[in-house]
C-alpha cells in the first residue's frame, strides 16, 4: 500500500505518440481525479486508444511523462498490475479457452481477486462458463472481458470502449455494474466511448480529445452549465462582423447568428448585445452537441 | 422515490434533480421530517453516479431544505432556514428571466401573465 | 506461489502452442526415416538440418514471442492469439511469461535434434568409404580419422560374391572393401548436432528480440537463414566435391565438419562450457528485451 497517495489517479504531461509518421498524440495533458468516472471521448481515430495504452503501460510515449497512481506505468511492477484494470478496444482473450477455466487460470494472481462478484456477473451476463471464449457473441466476450478486470477489485479501471458491441440493454446493465463497484470501493474509472450517452450517464469528468490534444477537461456537469449555444436576433444593423472572442463555433443564418461559447455568467453577453442592439435566447447543450461543436471541424 | 432524469438533456442531472426535489419539498409532497433515501440507495435507484446524488444533497442542505442528521440519514427541515430577498431574488431570477422571454415572445401582456402566476400559486399551494 | 504461477504460465502456454507443434515433430519423422536408410553425415545432414531448423525456428518463434503476424496480413483469431496485449496487461510475472515461453520454443526445436540422437544408437557408427573413386580420403586423411577419433579402425570386408564352386570353374579374384569405422560416431554426431541446435535456438532468440523495432529486418532474417544459409553450405560443398572430382585424386582434405566434430570430442568439455555461457548470455539478453517490449498490436 502506498502512503503517499496522490490526489490524480492519471497523470500525463505533453505526451505525445506517433505511428509511422503520423501523430496519434501531440503534446497531450491530463489529470483524472482519484476516485472520479472520467470519460474519455473522442472521434474514430482521434486517439483515445493510444493514450489508453500508454496510462496501461502498454506503450511508451515519444515524449513527456505519465504517471498512473504515482508511477510510470511502463514500470509496473506485478503488484501494480494487481491495482489496475484493463479492458482493451477489441478484448482479446485467448480463445481457446473456455470461460470458466480462463477466470481460474487469472484468480490466484490477484490477491483481491472477488469470486463472488465473478458468480453474479457471469449470472447476471447470463454467460455460460462451460463454453470456449471462440464461440461467444463478441457482446458476450466482451462481457467476460469486463468481468475479469472487475474481479480483481482494481483502484484503478482502465475502460476502451467497453460497451461498443453490447445492446442497449447489456450497455445498461454494464454501466450499472460500474457504478455499483463506485458506491463499494470508490475506485478511478478512466473510460473511453464514443457512446456519448453512456458518458452522460455516469461520467462526473469528460475529457474531449480531438487533434492528438485535450480541448476540454472538466466535470460534465460544469461543461453542461457553462458551454451554451445563444441565438443572437434583433440586430439593429447588419451583423456581418458580429463575434464573440473565444466562441467555440459561430454561424450566421441572416441577421441572426448562433454561436456556441461558454456563459459562466450571462451577464457576459450584455456588452456585446447591448452595443449591437440585438437580443439573445440561451439554448442549453447536451454533450453530443458540445461534442460535435467541439471536435467537428478538427482533423480526426 | 421516483424522479425523471434526462441524462441527454442540456440541463446536467445534478439540476434536474435539484429542481424536481426543490419542487417537492416546497409543494408539501415531501413533508417535513421525512427521510430520504440514503446516497447509494437513490444512485442506485436513479442509475446515476452516486456523486451527483451526494452533491445535490449538499446543494439541498446549503439552501437549507434538508439536513443531515448523524448515525439517522438525511431528512427534511421543519422550517425553511431564512434566505434574504435578494437571495431569493438571485435562485429564481433565471426561471423569471426565462417565462418573461416566453411569454414577450408569444404576446402576452403583464397582466395577463400576472393572472397565469397567481394561478399557478393557487395551483400548487393548496 | 512463484511455482504455482509458473507451472499455471506453462500450461497456458502449451495449451497454445501444441498446433504449432506439428511441424518439429514432422521433421523429426524424416530423420527417422532418413537414419534408416542411410547414415546421415557430412554436409548432407547439415543442410538438412539448417534447412528445416530454420523452417522450424521461423514457423514456431513468431508464434511464441510476440505478434505472430511479423507483419504480414492475418485474420483477428491468430492475431487474437498471439498478441502480447493480454498476457502484458495481467498482473503476470514478465519473466516468468518468458521462461515459459522460452521452454516451450527450445522445447519445439529439440524435438527433431533429439529424435536425431534417439534414432543414431540403432546404427551409432558411423563407416567412411574408402575406394579408388574421387571424394576418397588420402592416406593421410585416413591416418587422421584413425588417430582423432577415439576407437577407430581400419576394416578391410571380403566383397567377393560366393558363388558356388563346381569342377573347371576359374576362382574368382578377390574384392576387397576397404573402410574406416568410428564406432559411436554418428551418435556423437548427433549430440553434438543436439548443443549446437540449442545454442543456435538461443542466438536466433536473441536476434530476433534484439531486433523488435526493426520490422523490416524481422522478416528478412528468417528468410535470409532459411534460404542464404543451407544454399551457402550446399554451394561449399558441392565446390568441394567438384574440385575433387576435377582432381581425379583422393580427397586430400579433410571435410570440415568432421575436423569440427572431432575438436568437439577432444575438447568436449569446453565445447560444452563455451555452448553454456554463449546460451546464458543469450537468454539474459533475450529476457531483458522480452519483458521491456510494448503491446503493439
Amino acid at each position: 500500500m502506498r502512503t503517499n497517495s496522490p490526489d490524480f489517479a492519471i497523470e500525463m504531461d505533453a505526451v505525445s505518440r506517433s505511428f509511422e509518421g503520423t501523430a496519434a498524440l501531440s503534446s497531450l495533458t491530463l489529470r483524472v481525479p482519484r476516485g472520479t468516472i472520467y470519460g474519455f471521448l473522442g472521434r474514430n481515430g482521434a486517439g483515445k486508444t493510444t493514450a489508453l495504452k500508454i496510462i496501461a503501460g502498454l506503450i511508451k510515449p515519444d515524449s513527456g511523462s505519465v504517471r498512473v497512481l504515482g508511477t510510470d506505468p511502463f514500470e509496473f511492477t506485478t503488484e501494480d498490475r494487481q491495482r489496475v484494470g484493463y479492458l482493451s478496444e477489441k478484448q482479446i482473450l485467448p480463445s481457446l479457452m473456455k470461460v470458466g477455466k480462463l477466470l481460474e487460470f487469472c484468480a490466484p494472481f490477484y490477491p483481491g481477486w472477488d469470486q463472488a462478484l465473478v458468480d453474479r456477473l457471469l449470472a447476471s451476463f447470463r454467460i455460460d462458463r462451460r463454453k470456449r471464449i471462440s464461440v461467444l457473441s463478441q457482446g458476450a466476450q466482451r462481457q467476460v472481458a469486463f468481468i475479469l478486470a472487475l474481479a480483481q477489485r482494481p483502484e484503478l479501471l482502465l475502460l476502451d470502449e467497453p460497451a461498443s458491441t453490447l445492446d442497449v440493454v447489456a450497455r445498461r446493465e454494464f454501466l450499472d455494474e460500474i457504478l455499483d463497484l463506485l458506491r463499494q470501493d470508490g475506485p478511478t474509472v478512466f473510460l473511453s466511448s464514443h457512446i456519448l450517452s453512456d458518458i452522460e450517464r455516469v461520467a462526473d469528468h469528460v475529457g474531449i480529445l480531438a487533434d492528438g490534444t485535450l480541448k476540454i477537461s472538466e466535470p460534465l456537469d460544469r461543461l453542461k452549465d457553462t458551454v451554451k449555444r445563444v441565438r443572437f436576433f434583433g440586430f439593429d444593423r447588419d451583423p456581418g462582423s458580429f463575434a464573440i472572442p473565444g466562441a467555440f463555433h459561430s454561424e450566421r443564418s441572416g441577421r441572426e447568428w448562433l454561436v456556441t461559447l461558454r456563459v459562466e455568467d450571462p451577464a457576459q453577453l450584455d456588452g456585446p448585445v447591448r452595443s449591437w442592439g440585438a437580443r439573445y435566447e440561451i439554448q442549453d447543450l447536451n454533450l453530443e452537441d458540445i461534442f460535435v461543436e467541439v471536435s467537428r471541424h478538427q482533423n480526426p | 422515490m421516483f424522479l425523471y432524469l434526462n441524462p441527454q438533456s442540456g440541463l446536467p442531472i445534478y439540476r434536474q434533480m435539484l429542481q424536481q426535489l426543490r419542487e417537492r419539498i416546497s409543494s408539501g409532497q415531501l413533508a417535513a421530517e421525512t427521510q430520504l433515501p440514503s446516497v447509494r440507495e437513490l444512485s442506485t435507484e436513479l442509475h446515476i453516479n452516486p456523486l451527483t446524488v451526494a452533491k445535490v444533497y449538499q446543494m439541498l442542505e446549503r439552501d437549507g431544505l434538508v439536513e443531515f442528521r448523524r448515525g439517522q440519514g438525511t431528512f427534511v427541515t421543519a422550517g425553511r432556514k431564512s434566505i434574504s430577498a435578494a437571495e431569493q431574488q438571485k435562485l429564481i431570477q433565471p426561471a423569471i428571466d426565462q417565462v418573461v422571454s416566453e411569454a414577450i415572445h408569444l404576446g402576452i401582456d403583464e397582466s395577463n401573465l400576472q393572472r397565469f402566476i397567481h394561478q399557478a400559486y393557487a395551483h400548487k399551494l393548496p | 506461489m512463484k511455482t504455482n504461477h509458473c507451472l499455471a504460465l506453462l500450461k497456458l502456454e502449451a495449451l497454445f502452442y501444441a498446433r504449432f507443434l506439428f511441424f518439429p515433430i514432422v521433421f523429426a519423422a524424416e530423420i527417422v526415416v532418413f537414419s534408416a536408410i542411410r547414415q546421415l553425415d557430412g554436409a548432407m545432414l547439415v543442410a538438412l538440418l539448417m534447412l528445416f531448423g530454420c523452417i522450424v525456428i521461423f514457423w514456431s518463434y513468431g508464434f511464441i514471442f510476440q505478434d505472430g503476424t511479423m507483419g504480414f496480413r492475418c485474420g483477428e483469431q491468430r492475431r487474437a492469439l498471439r498478441t502480447l496485449e493480454f498476457p502484458f496487461s495481467r498482473a503476470f510475472d514478465r519473466r516468468t511469461l518468458f521462461g515459459a515461453r522460452s521452454l516451450m520454443f527450445f522445447f519445439s526445436v529439440s524435438i527433431p535434434l533429439v529424435t536425431f540422437v534417439v534414432a543414431s544408437l540403432w546404427h551409432p557408427d558411423r563407416t567412411i568409404e574408402i575406394n579408388r573413386g574421387a571424394g576418397s580420403p588420402s592416406p593421410a586423411i585416413q591416418a587422421y580419422y584413425l588417430a582423432h577419433f577415439p576407437g577407430a579402425m581400419l576394416q578391410t570386408a571380403d566383397a567377393t560374391p560366393n558363388l558356388p564352386s563346381h569342377p573347371g570353374s576359374v576362382p574368382q579374384p578377390h574384392n576387397f572393401k576397404k573402410s574406416i569405422v568410428l564406432p559411436r560416431a554418428q551418435t556423437e554426431l548427433a549430440v553434438t548436432t543436439l548443443w549446437v541446435g540449442v545454442i543456435g535456438a538461443a542466438l536466433y532468440q536473441a536476434m530476433m528480440l534484439g531486433t523488435l523495432r526493426f520490422k523490416w529486418l524481422q522478416r528478412l532474417l528468417p528468410i535470409g537463414l532459411g534460404v542464404l544459409a543451407p544454399g551457402a553450405v550446399m554451394a561449399i560443398n558441392a565446390v568441394q566435391i567438384i574440385r575433387a572430382a576435377k582432381q581425379h585424386l583422393g580427397n586430400d582434405r579433410l571435410p570440415v565438419l568432421d575436423r569440427a566434430q572431432a575438436w568437439a570430442i577432444q575438447n568436449s568439455l569446453v565445447f560444452l562450457l563455451i555452448g553454456a555461457v554463449i546460451i546464458g548470455l543469450a537468454l539474459r539478453f533475450s529476457r531483458r528485451r522480452f519483458v521491456r517490449q510494448e503491446a503493439l498490436a
